[in-house]
């Protein structure tokens, strides 16, 4: 059906789209976007567990670890992620050991799959963190008086209010990071992790099809976080609380 | 009455403008029906723009003196003093630095009239560039590895992993003839890192180029792995619809061989004897002299 129709004619149109009718493209476009999707999410649950206990630290009795999580996301707010990823995997990556694959042959301690993901994960972390304290900062004083004076306290006060409000308040942030992650990790491309970048410039090079793949991949990051968006949505509403919020 | 009026202004203006893009259309056509002029726009602006990229020393490289130098340099000097002599004008040069990944596409962008790298002539690239015939140096497929690693066969390779340079125009062949995973990087020196921090089992490599990197005393553990394959000259590109400029640019290169001018530059920057240049040379040689 796609060779007989659609192929000649796209083609009449000097449109060469070959994910549709080359097996090896679409396989290979396909895993791109698998890859994306895997490390989109991988890197997002990652920095969710950075920002909690980023937070936690943040609350920390003594100085030093405080100061230890304030520099962490100091400096990775501000240098830049392609820094960071190149940083990581080809400076500090090179100083760790060999070791064995299945095959027996030496390859390096932790993959470049993996350094994307610790990577972004640590990137959006320190946003994370940044999103999450504001949203504990922004539960209402009154609020909190009231329930200390219905008798909660501690740890039972923290776990059955301050945490559900302010999980409710950082949800607009945490759509934001999620947006900025998945957009993020087209970055990995520079390390040869092959997600949707890496794909379509394998397949424009193999078949000139620049202009065609660079408007796919355009258009696939805005379905990816077009879907990214949606869900963020439906979750907000679903976790709405009747006359906490202003509307 | 004032919506016909509208209607009818509207086809009018579209009638105006139906005829306008037909003219322009039929001018557009008639500039390309038009004898080809050479090299008419490096002649307005004065100088040759040329396409080249950072190649490996000594191909092409910057010198001790902060200069361009290598054979592709040189040979890129000859083609300007030779396009000079053919139109006459004063031709000034001009380096545009490419890159695997743009090179073809800022040729036929008009950012560089010629395209002199190390651009394998290849069925694919010439349905988007033309190629200058004959090619004037040759290179093949290898694999540059550590001396400790295991590799005899190309069959060896099946399920491993190799760095790329991002355009390898071998990356798809040899996945599918030899199952090969590939990890392409954004460019040679990320690639040359990959191999040298263990990222890879070694680099698919262009053989002349490895075949020098391998004398480097940083590189002395490493060393070409398998026998050359799948060898293709490389050509000079230019746009395409411009066969005045190819043919023109066939007998430079022709003359080169003949000459054996890059024998002699091979010898100039120490580059190992191709044995491909040295055919070209004994048969443009010969073939003159029968004459």
């Amino acid at each position: 059906m796609i060779e007989r129709y659609v192929r000649p004619w796209l083609e009449g149109q000097g449109f060469h789209l070959s994910i549709l009718w080359d097996p090896t493209d679409a396989q290979r476009f396909l895993l791109g976007l698998g890859f994306t999707l895997g490390l989109a999410i991988a890197s997002v649950l990652l920095s969710l567990v950075i920002g909690v206990l980023g937070v936690a630290l943040k609350s920390s009795p003594w100085r030093p670890v405080r100061q230890a999580v304030t520099a962490y996301v100091e400096l990775f707010r501000n240098t830049p992620l392609l820094a960071q990823l190149y940083f990581f995997y080809f400076g500090l990556g090179s100083l760790l050991p060999m070791v064995e694959d299945a095959d027996g042959h030496a390859v390096r301690m932790i993959g470049n799959f993996q350094w994307a993901v610790i990577v972004l994960g640590l990137h959006s972390g320190a946003f994370q963190i940044e999103a999450l304290r504001g949203s504990i900062d922004a539960v209402p004083r009154s609020t909190i008086e009231a329930a200390q004076a219905l008798g909660l306290h501690g740890r039972k006060l923290f776990r059955h209010l301050i945490l559900p409000l302010a999980l409710r308040n950082s949800l607009p942030a945490l759509g934001n990071s999620l947006a900025q992650a998945v957009k993020s990790t087209s970055v990995a491309y520079a390390i040869a992790v092959p997600e949707l970048l890496y794909a379509c410039n394998r397949i424009w090079t193999d078949n000139f099809n620049v202009a065609e793949m660079m408007q796919v991949l355009l258009l696939m990051y805005f379905i990816l976080l077009g879907g990214c968006a949606l869900l963020m949505s439906r979750i907000e509403a679903r976790f709405r609380l009747p006359g906490y919020h202003s509307r | 009455m004032h919506q016909v009026c509208a209607v009818l202004e509207f086809l009018s203006v579209r009638r105006t403008l139906l005829r306008l893009s037909v003219g322009l259309l039929a001018l557009l056509g008639w500039s390309v029906a038009q004898a080809e002029v050479l090299l008419e726009r490096a002649v307005s602006r004065g100088s040759l723009s040329v396409c080249t990229g950072e190649e490996f020393p000594p191909f092409k490289f910057i010198d001790a003196e902060g200069n361009h130098s290598g054979l592709i340099y040189d040979l890129v000097l000859d083609l300007q003093h030779q396009l000079q002599q053919a139109t006459g004008k004063d031709l000034g040069l001009q380096l545009v630095l490419v890159t695997p990944v743009n090179r073809l596409a800022f040729l036929n962008q008009g950012r560089c009239e010629l395209l002199v790298t190390s651009l394998l002539d290849t069925p694919s690239r010439r349905r988007e560039v033309d190629f200058v015939e004959p090619g004037y140096y040759s290179s093949a497929a290898t694999v540059f590895a550590p001396k400790t690693t295991r590799l005899e066969h190309w069959e060896d390779l099946r399920g491993k992993v190799l760095c790329s340079n991002p355009a390898s125009v071998w990356v798809r062949p040899y996945e599918e003839r030899y199952g090969v995973r590939f990890a392409s990087y954004t460019g040679n020196a990320e690639v040359r890192k990959a191999v040298a921090d263990g990222r890879c089992l070694g680099t698919l490599a262009d053989d002349v180029f490895y075949r020098e990197l391998a004398k480097d005393p940083n590189w002395q553990d490493y060393e070409i792995k398998l026998p050359s394959q799948d060898a293709a000259p490389w050509g000079i590109a230019l746009r395409k619809g411009q066969p005045e400029l190819q043919a023109l640019l066939g007998k430079v290169v022709e003359g080169w061989h003949r000459s054996g001018l890059i024998i002699e530059l091979e010898k100039k920057y120490g580059i190992e004897a191709n044995p491909w240049v040295a055919e070209q040379h004994a048969r443009y040689a010969q073939g003159s002299a029968g004459q």
